[in-house]
């Protein structure tokens, strides 16, 4: 069977898109170092448009007569109260724009108006290098480092050097935690079930949170937060898995990426935690199917957040205490514990690209 | 369908589903198609593997373990047609529903009119409607105009103007998705599909191909009263297979060796419902439901009459979308005393971030049956509220979906069913375990005598006999009597009271008379029930009589309303 990743690896090798939302210039080339904050690409979203009816506002009765009195080419641009059309003669009529703006198009007596644009940068969010360009849409970025991907994510992004608030992979972040010294870095813990943590975190401000995992009651006030908000394992109280706990606690005081984005559609990505730094080897997963051995994680109840070992796959179908049959694995848990899980509740933890 | 009798070939068909990809071998034995086996494989469309064909060759695979049969040849495709040898199979067929739903924007003239139509066609396909613009619009054009780049449709479904009949109306909206596409970049501006007055085919053609792709259908609206859904929906599913294409261009090396042109399952679906309700009662409708991962088809006929509606909810990928959506008091409802409203919270939410999770626990299971009852019962108002369901109720109510079907015992499966679907009358629930409809559906059209002689056979399960009173009297109060008679046993007299649920054992294949008397406290007529004796038939499940009312009112005291929910469960499992 086909196994799902945990994606948790302390050096490896990715390409990210960043892509603009609607075609625009890309403003780097391939080959280029970028950093965080480097503008990568940059659009103009049109905002309003204006369609004017010649035909109807002089009461022509064939639109072909309206060419003649339109007085404006497709591509100028208009100041306010430009004349757009006009008849001529002793009591001309004339039609004039009511906003500046820029002709978009002209046909059949219809003249079409752009007239605000805003204008929206792309950054580049990874350090690393432009490995392709997207011409109009983005770039691909290629980037390096420790990456954990996180189950869910509130939409934002942000940096920050990497700070465990809890001891343990289980432990809640309480008050205490958020004195001073926690301003601008990324708090790490197991779980938060007091709302009022994730407000007072916005207060110091705080660059982001990265938790195992946070009930879902606190989720809409998690995407109200102003700093981006990670969930490594999920929804509710179980805590952080082990694999992601070592891995963060080791790089405790590091600068990291926080990309609480998720992207759905054709080229989906889940939000995630990089911290970036030079890795020789690509350090990414072969195997695509489960099997003995591979160390994973447990992503749905009762064991949420915790990790094991495959002993093996059990043929067939296995009934479960609730009565559905399905392909189960034996898995040999942190604690020496051996458990039947169905292998659709597993990740492999590693990597794969 | 045309249940003529023709030449037997082995069949093989595909579905490739947003999370799974099924396949099915059919075959002749004993001069009757039977499923012969089933394999099922993650699909592959999206990263990283990023190729349907993966997903295929894995479940076609599987069914060469099974059968022993050869089915791909060294080169790893499928061979099609049959070699000498019994390797491959004589014909091969694909249904498909993966890939995110397409953003639609829908424009049309009236709004009560060809608007309405362009809405419902644009029901019957994966897409989501992000704009509809008619040419009674009470924004400003300006307006329209603005709310239609915002929105970044993939496809302009343009329907509007009557058969030769005044062309100036669909010349003005013409000219105002020119001008909209004009707006967009080149390579994002949106597919046109055209399906309103046919003499203007070339002028619209003319106009709007110098911007973006266009597609033209036969009229949905030849007529003011006149309706070409169904015609016009299957024109529609063959776009939306070649927008499909475009997008996963790994589905086009395999499509050539089709029989049949790529059939979007919920299409499969409504083709078989279709067919079910042209030789079925002509009063009574049929009604298929088929339970997705990342969408949900409801499939509603009445003599022929197909009612198709696609939504982008679903119990795997798509199940966050319903989420967000349902208010949760609304799912916590339907949850036994037992279980925490935020354990149940935290529950939903996991599977949204986990979709392909599977429940463990007893809690765990109950609690996504309740998402699934509250889901069902959304989609059901939904079209009751468009009036898309049958009035007289329906004969047969077809289930299909791993998700649904898989989501418990046949006990809480039916009682899963009964709660969101809510049916009035007398039907049978029939479950297709093995998620057969789509496959049968894509091959209905050249081979019409595989999917009906599939219909008739084991594969599917008759669940039970369901008969659903109407009525608004007082819980307890004894609304009407059932007199049932088993061949060759006497008759079982059965008062039934409201807001109860009765369940009589009848196993699959046996027959039973059956015959209600109300009371002055009830109207069956008003259900589609008679007074006359009718023949029921046993399933898994048995007979039910469901007297809770339509709809369905649990009470809004928590402790009362876990205690009714325990005597339902409780009456369901005892009898």
């Amino acid at each position: 069977m086909l196994a799902s990743f945990a994606q948790i690896s302390p050096a490896i090798k990715v390409h990210r898109n960043r892509v603009l939302p609607i075609n625009g210039t890309v403003t780097v080339r391939r080959g280029q170092k970028v950093n965080e904050k480097d503008i990568v690409a940059e659009a103009t979203l049109p905002a309003h448009h204006i369609l004017i009816d010649v035909v109807q506002a002089f009461g022509l009765a064939d639109p072909k007569l309206a060419a003649s009195y339109i007085k404006r080419n497709a591509g100028e641009t208009l100041g306010e109260h430009d004349i757009i059309a006009e008849t001529g003669g002793v009591f001309s009529r004339i039609i004039r724009t009511p906003k500046p703006g820029k002709v978009i198009s002209i046909r059949d007596g219809l003249v079409l108006i752009e007239t605000e644009a805003n204008s929206i940068s792309l950054n580049a969010l990874y350090p690393g290098t432009i490995v392709d360009v997207l011409p109009d849409h983005g770039v691909v970025i290629e980037t390096s480092g420790a990456i954990l991907e996180a189950a869910w994510g509130n939409g934002l992004t942000g940096s920050g050097p990497i700070i465990c608030k809890t001891d343990s992979r289980v432990d809640e972040i309480v008050f205490s935690s958020l004195e001073v010294t926690a301003r601008g870095s990324v708090l790490v813990g197991g779980t938060c079930s007091q709302p009022d943590i994730l407000a007072q975190a916005a207060m110091l401000p705080v660059a982001g949170l990265v938790l195992g995992t946070m009930p879902a009651f606190m989720r809409d006030l998690a995407i109200k937060q102003p700093y981006p908000i990670l969930l490594l394992d999920g929804f509710g109280t179980a805590g952080m898995n082990s694999a992601s706990w070592k891995l963060l606690f080791s790089l405790a005081n590091k600068e990291c990426i926080v990309n609480a984005e998720t992207i759905t559609g054709l080229m989906p990505q889940k939000p995630e935690i990089i911290v970036c730094e030079p890795v020789e080897d690509q350090n990414s997963a072969s195997a695509k199917m489960f099997t003995s051995g591979q160390l994973v994680r447990i992503h749905a109840d009762p064991y949420i957040g915790q990790t094991g070992k495959i002993e093996r796959i059990l043929p067939g179908t296995v009934t479960l205490p609730n009565g559905l049959k399905v392909a189960a694995a034996s898995i040999i848990m942190d604690n020496n514990e051996r458990k039947t899980i169905p292998v659709a509740n597993l990740d492999v933890i590693g990597f794969t690209n | 369908m045309n249940a003529t009798t023709l030449e037997p070939l082995s069949i093989m068909a595909i579905d490739i589903g947003s999370t799974y990809t099924r396949a099915f071998l059919f075959d002749i034995v004993e001069e009757t198609y039977h499923l012969v086996a089933s394999g099922i494989a993650r699909s592959t469309y999206d990263p990283p593997l990023s190729d349907v064909n993966i997903g295929i060759l894995n479940s076609v695979h599987q069914l060469e373990q099974i059968t022993g049969r050869i089915l791909r040849s060294q080169k790893n495709t499928l061979i099609v047609p049959s070699q000498a040898g019994s390797e491959g199979v004589d014909r091969f067929y694909i249904s498909h529903s993966f890939g995110p739903f397409l953003k639609i924007a829908t424009f049309g003239l009236s709004s009560d009119v060809s608007l309405k139509s362009a809405n419902k066609l644009a029901a019957t396909t994966y897409g989501t409607i992000v704009e509809s613009v008619g040419i009674d619009d009470r924004r400003t054009i300006n307006e329209q105009i603005d709310a239609v780049v915002r929105a970044a449709p993939e496809v302009i479904l343009f329907a509007g103007g009557t058969d030769n009949g005044s062309s100036r109306a669909v010349k003005k909206m013409s000219n105002l998705i020119a001008s909209i596409l004009q707006l967009l970049p080149q390579d994002q501006r949106p597919m046109v599909v055209f399906s309103g007055n046919q003499s203007m085919i070339k002028s619209i053609k003319d106009q709007l191909s110098q911007y973006t792709k266009v597609a033209t259908t036969a009229n949905i609206r030849p007529q003011m009263d006149d309706e070409k859904l169904i015609e016009v929906t299957n024109e529609l599913a063959d776009i939306f297979t070649g927008l499909r294409g475009e997008q996963y261009t790994s589905i086009k090396k395999i499509t050539p060796q089709c029989s049949d042109n790529p059939c979007p399952s919920a299409i499969g679906v409504g083709r078989i419902t279709q067919f079910l309700s042209e030789v079925g009662d002509p009063e009574k409708g049929i009604l298929a439901v088929d339970l997705g991962s990342g969408s949900t088809t409801i499939a509603s006929a009445c003599s022929g009459e197909l009612n198709l509606h696609v939504y982008p909810v679903g119990m795997g990928s798509a199940f966050g979308k319903f989420i967000e959506s349902a208010p949760f008091d609304q799912i916590a409802r339907w949850l036994p005393a037992n279980i925490h409203p935020e354990t149940a919270r935290d529950h939903l939410w996991q599977k949204t971030a986990f979709p392909l999770s599977i429940p463990e626990t007893v809690e765990g299971l109950v609690i996504e049956q309740a998402a699934v009852r509250q889901l069902l019962n959304t989609l059901m108002t939904n079209l009751r509220e468009k009036g898309l369901l049958v009035p007289n109720g329906y004969d047969t109510i077809l289930c299909s979906g791993t998700t649904l079907t898989q989501l418990g015992t046949p006990d809480q499966l039916l009682m899963m069913l009964i709660d969101g679907l809510q049916p009035v009358g007398l039907s049978t629930f029939v479950l297709d375990q093995h998620s057969l409809l789509p496959s049968l559906g894509a091959a209905a059209c050249i081979s019409p005598l595989m999917p009906v002689q599939l219909l008739e056979s084991s594969a599917f399960t008759n669940l039970a006999t369901v008969v659903s009173v109407k009525s608004d009297a007082k819980p307890g109060t004894t609304i009407m009597k059932a007199r049932i008679q088993l061949s060759g046993e006497p008759v079982q007299s059965i008062t039934i009271k409201q807001g109860t649920l009765t369940r009589i054992p009848m196993k699959p294949g046996i027959k039973a008379a059956m015959q209600l008397t109300a009371t002055r406290q009830s109207n069956i007529e008003a259900s589609g029930l008679t007074d006359s004796a009718f023949r029921v038939n046993g399933g898994i499940c048995g007979l039910v009589i469901d007297a809770r009312g339509r709809p369905i009112k649990l009470p809004t005291d928590q402790v009362k309303r876990e205690q009714q929910l325990r005597t339902w469960a409780e009456a369901f499992q005892t009898q």
